[in-house]
């Protein structure tokens, strides 16, 4: 198994200073985000959904369902970094042109495996990391939400789970997803992950400080301990402390994943006030649930075991009004006609109509507590 | 870690839905054992609460049932064959529903003009609609639905665009109230059609209370001054209220539209109320609309961007402890449903499924919230 030592690991940081990184002790005051428009708007929470400007069809249906802000994907993989601005500025014209706010990038902008599991070559995603951090920054977009699954990121032991009315979800079962065997990885233990996240935030969150971004933890998803042999960290609310305080500042945030944080047992509602008063939460991804943490099935928004109205309520109150999105949604069974004319590749927890159910339930709800979104 | 879902997939899972269109009978996977929403404490809705439904064909296929039961509906209301129903005919309707899990709450009776027009062959048609209701009652179908316009002015009816140039369904007066009454129409003024509408309910409505059926009257929907030179009963809230007292029964009430209230310039929480609170909502329509002049100019909108504050009618039909179906009726035209159609709308402007689904999971949303916030 491989353990980065101590020699590496100031390699590391030294690499991501000499790109221009900002020192590791950087205390950045929080900045105006980039992005933003009218002040009006930054008292709101902004709803998000994915479909980019590279779906033009999606990107109308979206506006006529009344959703201006935008999730993107960065489109850095692959991309020498001397092109990351000129691919990001192009990207963000586009959405410019197509009426759409960025409101962040999801997932990692970068390739990550190595940081993520600790191998040779780390240094060099990470300072492509470094780079596409500054990159975001100079064309304006505020916020990565990205995660730190090593090897396997989110999970299922089944993706295509018949539910209500015929339509297909989602479900997890730790004791299937057990017979399934170690991965390439092998056996990774916490202590590892733990090294390898430390690694990670000294060398990028100075970074993202400087540069105004807003780094987002996604949840380990599910937040099982360990998953065919490799352990998860990111699976508690007391992890997540820890996390945020190897190097502290008001960058270093959360994607608050609501049936992730309930899969863990945590009370989510004073979870949100926490963090929304501490302004933690960068980015909220809604999904329901029924079930536990070891097993449960994905539902629609409007029939799972979580109340939202209290969870958004409870935000509202603590002063949180950032960017939300539906996350997974089941796939409703008239989108095979549908999508021939979205031309958009609906894999499983996003398809249009799953994910229209999930933005007007989500909008719904807001209407009815006055919580103003836009 | 994604494996799209195939076109064959949904086929597959399509055409095993069919066979058993139950989603718990489908295929051997083993269920999760998840504990029920309700045992959460979460999900107010139960067999006393309002109830979300959609007009459904009379002989709508598996499919289509399995498309409405994916998007959380489980009532539908229809139309009924030419009268005199038959007992067996109601019976093989609502079982036709109930096989796609749908229970049917409400079927539209219609067929006979001269009643309307107060002309020879009344009597005729009223017996056959006093026996339509007797084979309604028995067969268990709690409403009936009718309407008592001389003439829909549907004339007045255009296309318009909003958000996105997403249809809207607008309504202006000028274009309609200068056309002639239809020779088969004739033109009747109020007190000719009260008159009308009088020997009617005394007729059928005592039947109604013994076989224990609910009739609900639509309004008169454009609530135009004049309809072809007839004056409208039910186009002012004054009309609906001299409705329910010709017979004071519960048998006697109205299908109470939010949408029409606000054409008319009403405050649809207070005529809510006043209906609600005698227990003479019968059937509801759930929409919004934007008035430029009550009665004679506005544009039927989407839900969350009218004059309606819906959430507050929503509160006042829970508060009343409305117990009956719901209807978020004319869904705006979204191009997807407009590029999929091969007909043209039933409004001028207005949409179809796609657009169901973002009423539904709206509407949804708000009959949780307002259940929850009793």
């Amino acid at each position: 198994m491989y353990k980065p030592n101590r020699r590496e690991c100031l390699q590391g940081v030294l690499a991501t200073m000499a790109a221009g990184a900002a020192p590791a002790i950087s205390r950045a005051l929080p900045r105006p985000q980039a992005g933003k428009t009218a002040s009006s708007e930054n008292d709101k929470i902004k709803l998000c959904l994915v479909w980019g400007a590279q779906y033009p069809y999606l990107v109308k249906l979206a506006k006529q369902i009344g959703v201006t802000h935008s999730i993107a994907g960065s489109g850095l993989y692959g991309v020498p970094r001397s092109q990351y601005v000129d691919t990001l500025a192009k990207i963000k014209a586009q959405y410019d042109a197509a009426g759409l706010t960025i409101a962040g990038v999801e997932s990692h902008p970068v390739e990550v495996e190595k940081i993520k599991l600790g191998l040779p070559g780390r240094d060099e995603e990470l300072e492509n990391y470094v780079a596409a951090i500054k990159a975001l920054a100079e064309v304006g977009i505020p916020m990565i939400c990205y995660d730190f699954c090593g090897g396997i990121g989110w999970y299922r032991t089944n993706k295509d789970l018949p539910w209500r009315g015929g339509c297909s979800s989602m479900d997890f079962d730790l004791q299937v997803a057990n017979k399934e065997g170690l991965t390439k990885w092998g056996r990774i233990s916490a202590e590892q992950m733990w090294s390898n996240i430390e690694y990670f935030q000294k060398a990028v969150m100075p970074v993202a400080e400087k540069a105004g971004v807003q780094m987002a933890l996604h949840p380990d998803d599910p937040p099982v301990p360990e998953l065919r042999g490799i352990a998860r960290i990111c699976t508690s609310a007391a992890n997540y402390r820890r996390i945020l305080n190897i190097v502290p500042g008001p960058m270093n945030g959360v994607t608050f994943e609501l049936s992730v944080f309930t899969l863990m047992g945590e009370d989510i509602n004073a979870l949100a006030a926490e963090w929304a008063r501490e302004k933690k939460i960068h980015f909220i991804h809604a999904r329901n649930l029924r079930g536990t943490r070891d097993h449960f099935t994905e539902t629609f928004q409007d029939d799972g075991q979580i109340d939202f109205g209290k969870v958004f309520q409870t935000l509202h109150d603590n002063g949180w009004h950032g960017p939300l999105r539906p996350d997974h949604d089941p796939i409703l069974e008239g989108e095979g006609e549908e999508a021939k004319l979205f031309h958009y590749p609906s894999t499983p927890g996003y398809g249009v109509l799953g994910k229209m159910c999930g933005i007007m339930y989500i909008k719904g709800i807001l209407a009815s507590r006055h919580i103003p979104y836009v | 870690m994604t494996s799209p879902i195939t076109r064959r997939k949904m086929m597959q899972a399509m055409g095993a839905a069919t066979l058993a269109p139950s989603v718990v009978a489908r295929g051997a996977m083993p269920r999760p054992q998840v504990p029920a929403a309700r045992a959460a404490g979460w999900c107010p809705e139960g067999p006393d609460t309002p109830k979300l439904s959609l007009f459904t064909p009379p002989h709508a296929d598996a499919a289509a049932m399995r498309r409405l039961k994916q998007i959380g509906i489980n009532h539908v209301h229809t139309g009924g064959p030419p009268i005199p129903w038959k007992e067996d005919q109601i019976r093989s309707l609502m079982a036709s529903f109930q096989a796609g899990g749908l229970t049917l709450g409400n079927i539209m009776i219609g067929g006979f003009p001269n009643t309307i027009y107060g002309r020879p062959g009344r009597d005729e048609e009223i017996d056959k609609v006093r026996q339509s209701i007797r084979a309604a009652g028995r067969a268990g179908l709690p409403v009936i639905e009718y309407n008592f316009y001389v003439h829909r002015l549907t004339e007045g009816y255009f296309a318009t665009t909003g958000r996105a140039g997403a249809g809207m369904t607008g309504f202006d007066y000028k274009r309609a109230k200068d056309l002639p009454p239809l020779p088969e129409e004739g033109a009747h003024n109020n007190e000719e059609v009260w008159g009308n509408i009088t020997y009617f309910l005394k007729a059928v409505i005592p039947v109604a209370e013994e076989s224990g059926v609910r009739l609900a009257l639509h309004p008169n929907d454009p609530p135009a001054p004049l309809s072809r030179g007839s004056q409208q009963i039910m186009g002012t809230v004054e009309g609906w209220k001299h409705l329910i007292e010709i017979v004071p029964s519960k048998s006697n009430g109205i299908t109470f539209d939010c949408g029409v209230t606000r054409e008319m310039g009403e405050d649809p929480v207070e005529v809510c109320r006043y209906f609600g609170s005698r227990d003479r909502i019968n059937h509801m329509h759930f929409r919004n609309v934007r008035v430029e002049v009550p009665y004679e100019e506005y544009t039927e909108v989407f839900l969350d961007e009218g004059q309606n504050n819906m959430f507050a009618v929503m509160k006042e039909l829970v508060r009343q402890k409305y117990p009956r179906l719901i209807d978020p009726e004319h869904p705006r035209g979204l191009d997807v449903d407009r590029d999929l159609s091969t007909a043209p709308p039933q409004y001028a402007g207005g949409g179809e499924y796609v657009g169901f689904v973002y009423n539904v999971a709206y509407v949804r949303a708000m009959l949780q919230a307002a259940l929850i916030s009793q």
